[in-house]
């Protein structure tokens, strides 16, 4: 027998042993990935969002793959937000077809203006580009949503709130949520 | 096919390979950088058309730019081009002048804040702007290497909302044996299926005109980074009986109703200006049509041709392909020989390949012209998302080109306008700028009848005055515009003493850019005749004749009639943007664009003022002002945070 070579040897073991550690761990994954083992992913991501709650209850209530990371946090979130906005946007155009109120369908108009480009392009494209690994686009897509929902909102300042009642509140929080998940994949 | 794809110059010099480890090579390279710097350290003043400007845009001198006597130029014409550069319309005598001594606040006041322009060196003619995927893409002849035309590529950049841009790498580059000599105009035309082609013309390495087809390498990509230049290139080349330097700018095509697609190429046979027809189905292969759309005698070049419908009844614009009853056909070229770009409203027949003018005496590049100040080379496409014809005009400078190359950069565009036929008139089309400028609309000020006797002035108490969006309405007294004679005058804004020259029922309007000592000032004005059998004429003009001290800037007075109608009040809007001054008179029947370069209205120094000079008239005005924010217009930074 040839005498293997000391590194060669030394090499080999490491691998022996690191696999061996490994093994046992992947095996008690639990189904639930944000229990237990991993219920601190979840916590330390929504810690550094400015709405803890909401960004907790969002990704608890998701089932993820077995190895979430930061990356799919992200997409889960925009997927979130797209479902969400296009919610809106139905019920906008719903309730443009109901009032008679011309004030109140040209603001709601114009927030449906704002919506389409938003549900049609921007949330799409920011999830394409967390999935192409585009961290960057999808930051300037999330600032780009924030905008269109902010100037959707400044319509409804004062006295009738009423007609969007949370739901734009919710998708601006849910998009505050985004932007702060996506600068931390821009940091690391 | 190689492809660079250089960045935008900026500011940072690259940082030496710090993985170097031997000292040999690291101490070599220093050696090597110091004496480059030494051989191309600085900015040299060239006479030579065709030369490399190196501007040093990194370290502005401190005070004041080193004076130099300048001499006219001409660029671009002797390439087949059109007059690119600034001076050669000064009112100074032959030879060499002493410029002003410009210093460095006074030219970096002079970059806008919400208008489109590259981070520095010269831009010309918009091209291929289109609405993909959610973006606004713009792309422009742009000179990589200085502030003059020459050496010219594709700029690219895209924006939301047409006025939040963002800078991305260049498009296209001078890399082909069939655009060596430049990567001149084109337009882009979306097919049903989304497909993009991009249609442009280069210049070959023997300087001769043809056109060449790319397209996006990456159609998934929404911003539309990279390009593809057709192998097959060029797809056009100068037919019979037109010359080598007469064939560029081809246009957006159009569908006819065989299914094949239509373009037009402007030209000219000797001192008549035409617009040569192709049709195509795969714009790679095209057919040369009989008929020429267009001819007009006299007219010269056509470049920048652009041909599209308007509606009859509706305020949307429509696609390019659009044709049926409710329809007009409009038909713009720019003039080679004037430099001023001119549109006809007619019908287009589509067998006979033939445009006819609604009248004759506006018929292409004689009549009405998009803007009566400076405005060039423009181009329109249909943004299919908002439903609206929308207008890009490259304004250039009328500073020196001294002065250009010591600020480091030349022109801008105009904010983008929607274009629609004036359906109260029928005989115009109105321009206006896009509705999502109103965004960068900040505080405003409110000033309600304010009434201004024959010869005064009123200042207007805002906080700053160069950037601003200002809505006026004016009345003239109804007893002087009764008692007022008649008479033949016949007014002219450019042949006119501009502000200085007092009428009965006129000028009034604003003085933008003003100092509080009226020592410079920009009036931007009505002066109305009254003509026999008592009917008003109203002319629209913006003045730079007391624009500025320097002796070395335009000083002409630009404008034309406008028409007003029975009811109507006299309104215009002002987009003030450092340099530059958008001005639009009776909703956008009438406008005027200028550049200004005020040495001392600048900064906190500038002021607004409502002014009448009539003699006779009482004015009584209102305003809204508005302080407009900047479009911080960056380049696109996809590692940083945005």
């Amino acid at each position: 027998m040839r005498r293997i070579p000391n590194l060669v040897s030394s090499f080999a073991l490491h691998i022996i042993l690191l696999a061996s550690t490994c093994i046992p761990f992947t095996l008690s994954q639990p189904s639930v990935p944000w229990k237990e083992g991993n219920g601190d992913l979840a916590d330390q991501i929504c810690k550094k969002t400015p709405f803890y709650d909401l960004c907790s209850s969002i990704l608890h209530s998701n089932p993820l793959s077995p190895k979430p990371d930061l990356k799919g946090v992200a997409l889960l979130m925009v997927n979130n937000i797209l479902a969400n906005a296009s919610d809106t946007l139905s019920y906008i155009e719903g309730l443009i077809k109901s009032t008679s109120d011309r004030e109140l369908e040209q603001a709601l108009a114009f927030c449906a203006e704002s919506y389409i480009p938003l549900v049609k392009y921007i949330l799409p494209q920011a999830a394409d580009a967390i999935s192409q690994g585009r961290f960057g686009f999808a930051s300037y897509c999330i600032s780009d949503a924030l905008k269109e929902i902010n100037s959707c909102n400044k319509k409804f300042s004062g006295a009738s709130q009423a007609p969007l009642g949370d739901r734009n509140d919710i998708v601006q929080k849910l998009v505050d949520v985004a932007s702060a998940i996506i600068k931390l994949l821009l940091k690391g | 096919m190689e492809h660079r794809k250089p960045l935008l110059p900026t500011s940072s010099h690259e940082a030496p390979n710090p993985r170097s480890r031997k000292d040999l090579l690291v101490v070599l390279f220093g050696l090597l950088l110091l004496s480059s710097l030494v051989a191309f350290g600085g900015y040299r003043v060239s006479n030579v058309s065709h030369d490399h400007q190196r501007s040093n845009t990194n370290s502005p001198s401190p005070t004041s730019v080193p004076s130099s006597k300048w001499y006219p130029v001409s660029r671009g014409v002797s390439s087949g081009v059109s007059e690119k550069s600034s001076n050669k319309l000064f009112a100074v005598k032959e030879g060499a002048s002493e410029a002003f001594p410009w210093d460095n606040s006074m030219l970096s006041w002079q970059r806008t804040a919400f208008h489109f322009q590259p981070e520095e060196n010269w831009m010309n003619d918009p091209n291929g702007p289109m609405y993909y995927k959610g973006w606004y893409h713009f792309f422009y002849q742009y000179n990589p290497n200085g502030a003059v035309w020459g050496d010219i590529v594709w700029g690219h950049a895209v924006s939301r909302d047409m006025i939040h841009w963002l800078h991305l790498p260049l498009a296209m580059v001078a890399d082909q044996w069939y655009d060596r000599q430049g990567v001149w105009t084109g337009s882009a035309t979306i097919l049903p299926d989304g497909k993009i082609i991009m249609l442009y013309t280069g210049s070959t390495n023997e300087s001769v005109q043809v056109q060449n087809l790319a397209y996006p390498a990456d159609p998934s990509d929404p911003l539309l980074v990279d390009w593809i230049k057709h192998p097959g290139n060029p797809v056009l080349v100068p037919p019979p009986g037109i010359g080598a330097k007469d064939f560029r700018d081809p246009t957006t095509a159009w569908l006819t109703s065989e299914g094949k697609w239509r373009i037009t190429i402007g030209s000219k046979l000797n001192k008549t200006g035409i617009a040569l027809v192709y049709d195509t189905e795969d714009f790679k292969t095209y057919e040369l049509k009989e008929g020429l759309l267009r001819a007009v005698p006299k007219t010269g070049m056509w470049e920048c041709v652009d041909f599209f419908p308007v509606s009859k009844k509706a305020a949307n614009g429509l696609d390019t392909s659009f044709n049926g009853a409710e329809v007009k056909h409009v038909m713009k070229v720019s003039l080679d020989d004037d430099r001023h770009d001119y549109y006809s409203i007619g019908t287009y027949d589509e067998k006979k390949v033939f445009f006819t003018p609604d009248d004759s005496k506006n018929d292409v590049g004689v009549g009405l012209r998009y803007d009566y100040g400076i405005f060039y080379a423009s181009k329109t496409f249909y943004d299919q998302s908002k439903e609206r014809r929308v207008l890009w005009g490259w304004i250039g400078e009328s500073d020196s080109e001294y002065a250009d190359v010591a600020k480091g950069w030349a022109s801008v565009q105009s904010i983008p306008r929607t274009v629609q036929l004036d359906t109260k008139t029928g005989s115009n089309l109105l321009q206006w700028p896009v509705a999502e400028v109103e965004s960068l609309r900040l505080r405003n000020d409110e000033f309600k009848n304010l009434k201004a006797k024959p010869g005064s002035v009123v200042s207007l108490d805002i906080e700053t005055a160069t950037q601003l969006d200002i809505v006026a309405e004016f009345e003239i007294d109804k007893e002087s515009l009764e008692k007022t004679t008649e008479s033949n005058e016949k007014y002219t804004c450019s042949t006119s003493g501009g502000s200085k020259q007092r009428g009965a029922l006129g000028p009034f309007g604003l003085l933008v850019l003003a100092d509080d000592g009226l020592s410079e000032y920009t009036p931007v004005y009505f002066y109305v005749t009254k003509g026999s059998n008592g009917t008003l004429k109203t002319s629209f003009c913006s003045d730079q004749s007391r624009s500025s001290v320097a002796n070395d800037v335009h000083k002409q007075i630009y404008g034309s009639i406008v028409p007003v109608l029975k009811g109507e009040k006299f309104s215009l809007r002002i987009l003030v943007d450092h340099s530059i001054v958008e001005s639009f008179a009776q909703g956008g029947r009438t406008c005027v664009t200028s550049r200004v370069y005020p040495t001392k209205a600048i900064y906190g120094a500038a002021r607004l003022f409502f002014f009448n000079n009539a003699t006779e008239a009482t004015v009584t005005a209102s305003f809204t002002v508005w302080q407009m924010n900047s479009a911080f217009i960056r380049p696109f930074h996809p590692d940083q945070k945005s």
